[in-house]
């Protein structure tokens, strides 16, 4: 499986992937010499470090753009769902606007989930047969995410693990198509934090230049294997990468969601009202560009 | 307390021009914003287009469990097409389209404004301008002319300070959506104004509940909806009450034309209060339920001659809701000073007013193992001082509900008690919906209800019912 189209990367990653090549071709004329240098270097990142390089990868404070979840079940029925996305992340606080506009059924729902720095999270949806947006309870973060196979959790984490919810290890690099990556595991710090998150550890593939995870494989809350997330392309949106298209495989359920993001942008003063319960109510937001 | 034995009067001539100028002066300014928003939006950019568009048909039908006859079999055509205009303005439009057989009912429309009635309508088919307005948006504020609802309230169902609106009860409250609105001309404002969100709306047309018609299976028939008539008052004790029901209960509706008093207006304001959300409101305008009146003497073996009137009450609320970790607390309080009821006395359907209280409190609970949970209690007091009245002084509603879906949400099973906990009647709806794909949903359920025959729900015992419905969706 390919798990990191090079070709994809927008131009500002081409000098990055030419320095790969150039590294590549160090290795192969380096032959051994040059590994053992490079698990030294390996070495001094520990666990905690790699999963601090994850967790405080560049970010986007605010962006927008429209996500396609295509929904494939083991006897081969194939749901679509196509949404607008906002995210905002302002004073530590994060916010998550869905805006579905595909299928037909479920056109103009919208949902809002807004995760607070201190104070219970609050979560809405709107629903136009009833006319009212209607707050819900904040749904715990093992809950799957209307009918994927993401959670909550996986949404809003966004390919981070949180350093309180895990204690971490370094796994054994691997090389993929000639690629080196780093390997972070993480463990659940406790049984009750593995019932919240649906996970009780992970194994990630991790891209040293981006600080990426490219494959995720979790186990769900009695250790046996539950579900692959592989990220197909990454791009880049301002300072911040962005997996905008990958793949969830659910193997105790045989079920897959594939999730494309297109025309992701980047929008630094997008306006704090668009995020707040009573918009939900007008509908998909207008938002230039999109 | 005053009894008032003749409450709908004619109109003098003074409320008549009152109204005719009212009704101009919105029509003018309906015109003048159609107008304006007709010539402003090629001035800025022709940047018409198809937000979205849904249409969906649906047959539903019922088979009564004690008699086995087919109660519901009806197919609807529903649509749905919002346009955006401009940056600032919008548009929505949506219809329904429906076909009823047996003893279905479409519901009655004679308690509809001349505005509000169905684009076609004859026995058993229907087509309706569900929607029909334009909306103007400016950071955070929006002005809303047309067909439209007010949704006021934070209970799931159930209506407490949610009186703004009609809402359809020809199906009883045995619907998917609860409760269906019905939409009315007029013009709506919402702002933010220093943290304050203002809703102020104004309804210039008189449409009120729509009910079942006589011989419909949900036509009401306990006595505290029939202003204390019963079934031997009728000549009917021992038959089949929707039999000659039709022959022996003849209602008259007055025309709901008079744009001024027959309007409903409100306001509405929120703010956050500590970690939750407050709103007071206040909105005056015809009772959602209407009081009978007799029209003319009872007289053994003629018709009884009644009319439904919906008179004007005042309504005052609070709202109150806020999230506790997985918990959603919402509470709500309604006081109507002037509430119009019916009372026992010297003659038959006399009409008072009392003041009235009602108090509601819920909670959601996202519950282990993917299971949501709703439970909600409503306590409704009236004032009864020296009046007889037709229903207990206090009604206490429990509703609660369960549902988790299955197979990644393709497969959704939920169940709904709702039940007066003084009477002791109820129903319970326990029902399986199958996404087939994205456009193809099945549905069936059962509606089963119980308690006294002339209590609030026990009144429809025999109508219990299993239901299958099949909805495409494009």
């Amino acid at each position: 499986m390919k798990l990191f189209n090079v070709a994809n990367l927008k131009s500002t990653s081409h000098k990055r992937a030419r320095t790969s090549l150039i590294q590549i071709s160090i290795w192969l004329f380096c032959g051994l010499f040059i590994q053992p240098v490079s698990a030294q270097e390996n070495n001094q990142m520990s666990a905690l470090e790699l999963a601090n390089k994850v967790l405080t990868r560049a970010a986007n404070d605010g962006r927008a753009g429209n996500m396609h979840f295509t929904l494939h079940n083991d006897s081969g029925g194939v749901r679509k769902r196509s949404a607008l996305f906002v995210h905002s992340v302002h004073q530590g606080d994060t916010k998550i606007g869905i805006y579905f506009t595909a299928p037909a059924a479920l056109q103009n729902t919208g949902f809002l989930s807004y995760d607070k720095v201190s104070g219970s999270d609050e979560n809405w949806l709107y629903l136009p047969a009833t006319d009212r947006v209607r707050k819900l309870p904040a749904s715990s973060k093992g809950d799957y995410f209307m009918g994927t196979d993401l959670t909550y959790g996986d949404i809003k984490d966004n390919f981070k693990f949180t350093l309180l919810d895990w204690d971490f290890a370094l796994g054994e690099e691997q090389i993929v198509e000639q690629k080196r990556y780093l390997v972070l595991k993480g463990v659940t710090k406790s049984s009750s934090k593995a019932s919240e998150l649906g996970y009780s550890s992970f194994v990630a593939r991790v891209d040293p230049d981006t600080y990426f995870p490219l494959e995720i494989n979790y186990t769900d809350v009695d250790g046996i294997p539950l579900k692959t997330i592989s990220v197909k392309r990454l791009e880049r949106v301002s300072d911040a990468w962005i997996a905008t298209h990958f793949t969830v495989t659910n193997a105790q359920l045989a079920h897959k969601t594939d999730v494309v993001l297109s025309d992701v942008k980047h929008v630094p003063d997008l306006p704090q009202s668009i995020l707040t319960a009573d918009e939900l109510s007008y509908g998909v937001p207008s938002i230039s560009g999109l | 307390m005053k009894i008032q034995s003749h409450v709908y009067r004619h109109q003098y001539l003074k409320q008549r021009v009152i109204n005719q100028v009212g009704c101009s002066l919105l029509s003018l300014l309906f015109g003048l914003f159609v107008g304006l928003g007709g010539l402003y939006t090629p001035l800025v950019k022709a940047e018409v287009k198809v937000q979205s568009s849904q249409v969906s048909l649906e047959y539903r039908a019922a088979l009564n469990l004690k008699h086995s006859d087919l109660d519901l079999s009806r197919v609807s055509l529903a649509s749905r097409h919002t346009l955006r205009l401009n940056r600032q303005w919008s548009a929505q439009l949506d219809t329904l389209s429906q076909v009823a057989f047996s003893k279905t009912g479409l519901g009655s429309t004679d308690n509809f404004a001349t505005l509000n009635q169905p684009l076609l309508d004859s026995t058993d088919a229907r087509i309706e301008l569900t929607r029909a307005f334009l909306m103007w948006r400016k950071r955070g504020a929006s002005v809303v002319i047309g067909k439209q609802v007010t949704p006021w309230g934070v209970l799931d169902g159930v209506q407490v300070t949610d009186r703004f609106d009609p809402v359809r009860r020809r199906d009883f409250v045995l619907t998917d959506m609860r409760p269906e609105r019905i939409a009315r001309w007029g013009i709506r404002w919402r702002s933010k104004l220093d943290g304050w969100h203002v809703d102020t709306s104004l309804a210039f047309d008189g449409t009120s509940t729509q009910q079942a018609n006589i011989g419909d299976t949900f036509f009401l028939s306990s006595t505290r909806f029939t202003g204390g008539l019963s079934v031997a008052d009728l000549g009917l004790e021992g038959q089949a009450p929707t039999v000659d029901l039709a022959q022996a209960l003849r209602i008259q509706t007055p025309k709901r034309e008079h744009t001024v008093n027959q309007s409903t207006a409100g306001v509405k304001f929120g703010h956050s209060l500590g970690e939750g959300d407050m709103s007071v409101m206040l909105y005056r305008g015809p009772d959602t339920d209407p009081v009978i009146q007799l029209r003319q003497a009872m007289v053994a073996s003629l018709p009884i001659n009644v009319s439904f009137d919906y008179l004007r009450r005042t309504v005052l609320g609070a709202t109150y809701d806020v999230t506790l970790g997985a918990l959603v607390w919402r509470m709500e309080l309604a006081y109507i000073p002037d509430q119009p009821l019916n009372v026992l006395g010297e003659q038959p359907l006399m009409q008072a007013r009392a003041k009235r209280m009602l108090i509601g409190g819920g909670v959601d609970w996202r519950a282990p193992a993917n299971w949501f949970v709703n439970a909600q209690l409503v306590v409704d007091h009236i004032r009864e001082e020296e009046l007889n009245l037709v229903r207990p002084a206090t009604d206490t509603l429990l509703t609660l509900r369960a549902q988790r879906s299955f197979f990644n949400e393709r497969l959704l099973f939920k169940t709904e008690l709702i039940g007066s906990v003084n009477q002791g009647d109820g129903t319970l709806r326990p029902a399986l919906v199958y996404d087939y794909n994205d456009n193809l949903k099945f549905q069936t359920g059962i509606d089963w209800l119980f308690g006294d025959p002339n209590g609030q729900f026990g009144q429809f015992k025999d109508a219990s019912r299993w239901w299958v419905s099949v909805k495409y969706t494009f």
